[in-house]
């Protein structure tokens, strides 16, 4: 049966589009076939990771929103050497564009739509896995997405602004019955204890830490220019990012 | 609590909750315990049949296809044809304006 993950943080800059873009590369290389939508719409980015550019971009989910077209015409193949890939990562890119965004902001949008889309979606592409790359903090679109998914990756960095506001997240995510729902610490300083900071935050919340993450000046250097786990391979954070891609589809 | 008493406080949580005109993520998550336990069942499902939400609430189809108007005409869920099929989904709204000077939309496009 086809996993609908939603990756989230309550706070922005966490490191969720990297962390989704990742993952699903890393399932991709599994085999897996695995859509990504970006439902960040006040903010798309996760396009530049799987270095889609904007002219390139034939439809995206706005115009699937407004009407102007079915959801599996918004998805790009962004399959990274395609080549060699046993499996696929299909993207549904949010617009760019200021006026695009403009709209949705003035007029909004049915919400109830996207949770249409997501279903079409996994049957048209013939999904494994479909990621959800969600807007940061609790809004309709993001209860929507928790309330849908089947795994929920809720990220967090160690900072008491986070701390508090995973907490009102892991209980939303519990009044929405998510089946499984997993904890990623991100860009964790060298000077703290991984295991102690796993406890302190499994003991805090209840709920499995997926992975406490380093901090890696590596991630930082390459700022989203392509995806980590293919420039760096060998990486101890890759590892830790296959560790979790494992998880999701256990 | 057995099928039957589960059933019977999510017949009573209906019947007392007020309904929704067009339903938000919002109103889900301050919904009744049985009646968002229920709710978020069928979100995750996409849409469901009557037998499919007869078999989880183990009752049968007649009991069930009632219970399912009573969801419909409360808001909760809407009936769609799938491949002739009548199911039925959770149907949520949210087309929200946010009050920002026109000055400023016209900027951006």
């Amino acid at each position: 049966m086809p996993t609908i993950v939603s990756v989230h943080s309550f706070r922005g800059g966490t490191g969720k589009s990297n962390v989704t873009a990742n993952l699903a590369t890393l399932l991709a290389a599994g085999g897996r076939r695995v859509g990504v939508i970006d439902t960040d719409i006040q903010s798309p980015g996760i396009h530049v990771l799987f270095g889609l550019d904007e002219s390139r971009m034939t439809h995206s989910l706005n115009d699937y929103l407004w009407g102007k077209c079915g959801i599996e015409q918004t998805a790009h193949d962004v399959t990274p050497r395609p080549e060699v890939a046993t499996g696929r990562v299909m993207l549904i890119p949010s617009s760019i564009k200021a006026g695009e965004i403009a709209r949705v902001l003035r007029e909004g949008y049915d919400v109830g739509l996207l949770n249409d889309g997501f279903h079409t979606l996994i049957e048209a592409l013939r999904l494994d896995v479909l990621m959800i790359d969600t807007h940061p903090g609790l809004n309709e679109e993001t209860l929507l997405s928790i309330a849908v998914s089947h795994v929920l990756v809720v990220i967090l960095r160690p900072d008491q602004q986070d701390y508090q506001g995973t907490g009102v997240t892991v209980e939303v995510a519990r009044k929405l019955d998510v089946p499984r729902l997993m904890l990623l610490v991100n860009k964790v300083p060298a000077v703290f204890d991984v295991a102690e900071v796993r406890s302190r935050v499994e003991k805090a919340y209840g709920a499995d830490v997926a992975a406490v993450m380093p901090h890696s000046d590596e991630m930082m250097t390459l700022g989203s220019a392509g995806l980590f786990v293919l420039r760096y391979p060998d990486h101890p954070v890759t590892a830790t990012l296959k560790q979790v891609a494992a998880k999701l589809v256990a | 609590m057995g099928d039957d008493a589960a059933f019977e406080r999510l017949c009573r949580e209906l019947e007392a909750w007020e309904g929704a005109s067009e339903l938000t993520m919002t109103d889900v998550l301050n919904l009744p315990e049985s009646l968002r336990h229920l709710v978020n069942w069928v979100l995750r499902a996409g849409h469901v049949s009557v037998r499919e939400l007869a078999t989880h609430l183990g009752q049968d189809e007649a009991v069930t296809a009632s219970l399912l108007g009573d969801l419909s005409r409360k808001g909760l869920v809407a009936g769609l044809d799938v491949a002739g099929e009548t199911r039925y989904h959770v149907r949520t709204r949210d087309r929200r304006s946010r009050g920002v000077s026109s000055n400023v939309w016209r900027a951006l496009e």
